[in-house]
């Protein structure tokens, strides 16, 4: 039971302050979820409502894609096996790290329309060519042991980002003060982590 | 850690709890938990330039109420209190014992075990989770079987308090493939 409630908010609550951090940043960002939720005219939505939501969809996968709260994930190797490219052995027993950041900013996954360093939702929407690969996104893991929370996450998140974004606009609290940067513990959090909040 | 059999058994049960068509009944209780901090914000907030710094916190308080609903049909009152610089008892409890178990995994186990004597912050920290803890099991316990049958499919504590095998002693002697349903201990 420890294990679940430590899993099941700890992770969430990070992307969720990553999402603030983001939006201080990024007004032109945060005025187009707004566009898109101000059909519902701060009424409650429902959760088709909440389907519809494409835009915001796209900011939450670029959200998974730069500042996933788990960094990598570990497997063991079932069989004797080795790494393509450069063949080094492997045997079974061994664990092997798969690292989400490194794989989430890799050129050849990704289309070069946007900067795999920044944060840019549209990259998600912008992709003619489809050159994004999106098995590259591994916010989750992968596999049958991927993770088991993922479904709520996204539909908590989601939720919850839209609910605030109908109400609240976040602000540069200072370069200095808002800097962003790593925080790594449990999760990946923010270090400084700054805003205003204004009621629109 | 769960290794192979174990690690099915354990996904057979909590695994369905989370997928997307059984989160559709949370969706008001998410919405309604988020309201909760628009409005402590809204009562607390009045000035659009001061800076906040409590984001993190924020955060966690509204995940944390969130998850006690949704998965243990607790209330967790993370949220209720309207004051927003004050840090919340549970959240500050899993910080400190977080920030403990990061030191435990680089020492060697012996030294662990002073280190966690000696660390009355993580006992404390211990001592309050497991509070928690204890109420939303007596909470669960006091459910009539007929309640709990019919919210399993919708309620983690539930399903957990459910998948309790029958016969923990008979279920020992089978093979690690064959077992089926969870031991006790399995649940803390």
């Amino acid at each position: 039971m420890l294990s679940f409630l430590a899993a099941g908010y700890g992770t969430t609550s990070t992307s969720l302050s990553w999402f603030i951090f983001y939006m201080s940043k990024h007004p032109e960002i945060q005025k187009k979820i707004k566009d898109e939720l101000s059909q519902f005219n701060d009424q409650r939505f429902s959760v088709d409502d909440l389907d519809s939501l494409i835009y915001l969809d796209s900011v939450l996968q670029e959200l998974f894609r730069l500042v996933s709260p788990v960094l990598s994930t570990v497997r063991t190797l079932v069989k004797d096996d080795q790494l393509p490219g450069t063949d080094a052995p492997l045997s079974k027993g061994d664990s092997v790290i798969i690292s989400f950041y490194t794989i989430a900013r890799d050129k050849r996954y990704w289309s070069d329309r946007y900067d795999l360093h920044g944060f840019h939702p549209e990259r998600f929407l912008d992709d003619p060519e489809h050159k994004n690969n999106l098995s590259a996104l591994l916010a989750f893991g992968g596999g049958h042991r991927q993770c088991m929370g993922q479904d709520l996450a996204r539909f908590e998140l989601k939720i919850i980002c839209a609910r605030l974004m109908q109400f609240v606009t976040f602000g540069d609290g200072g370069e200095e003060v808002n800097a962003g940067g790593y925080d790594i513990t449990d999760t990946n959090k923010p270090k400084k982590l700054a805003v205003t909040v204004t009621f629109d | 850690m769960n290794l192979g059999a174990e690690f099915k058994r354990h996904a057979a049960f909590t695994g369905p709890l989370f997928r997307r068509a059984k989160l559709l009944v949370h969706f008001n209780t998410i919405l309604d938990c988020t309201d909760k901090l628009l409005d402590r914000w809204r009562t607390n907030y009045t000035d659009p330039k001061a800076v906040h710094f409590n984001m993190i916190e924020q955060s966690q308080q509204l995940l944390l109420a969130v998850f006690g609903y949704i998965a243990f049909d607790y209330d967790l009152q993370t949220l209720d209190g309207q004051t927003v610089s004050q840090p919340n008892e549970l959240t500050q409890a899993f910080y400190d014992l977080v920030n403990t178990m990061q030191i435990l995994f680089v020492l060697p186990t012996w030294m662990g075990k002073i280190f966690m004597r000696l660390n009355f912050k993580a006992q404390r920290a211990r001592k309050t989770i497991d509070r928690y803890l204890t109420s939303m099991i007596e909470q669960e316990q006091q459910a009539t079987p007929e309640m709990t049958e019919q919210r399993k499919r919708t309620s983690f504590i539930a399903s957990l308090v459910t998948s309790l095998q029958e016969d923990e002693q008979l279920e020992a002697t089978k093979p690690e493939e064959e077992k089926k349903g969870r031991k006790t201990k399995d649940l803390f």
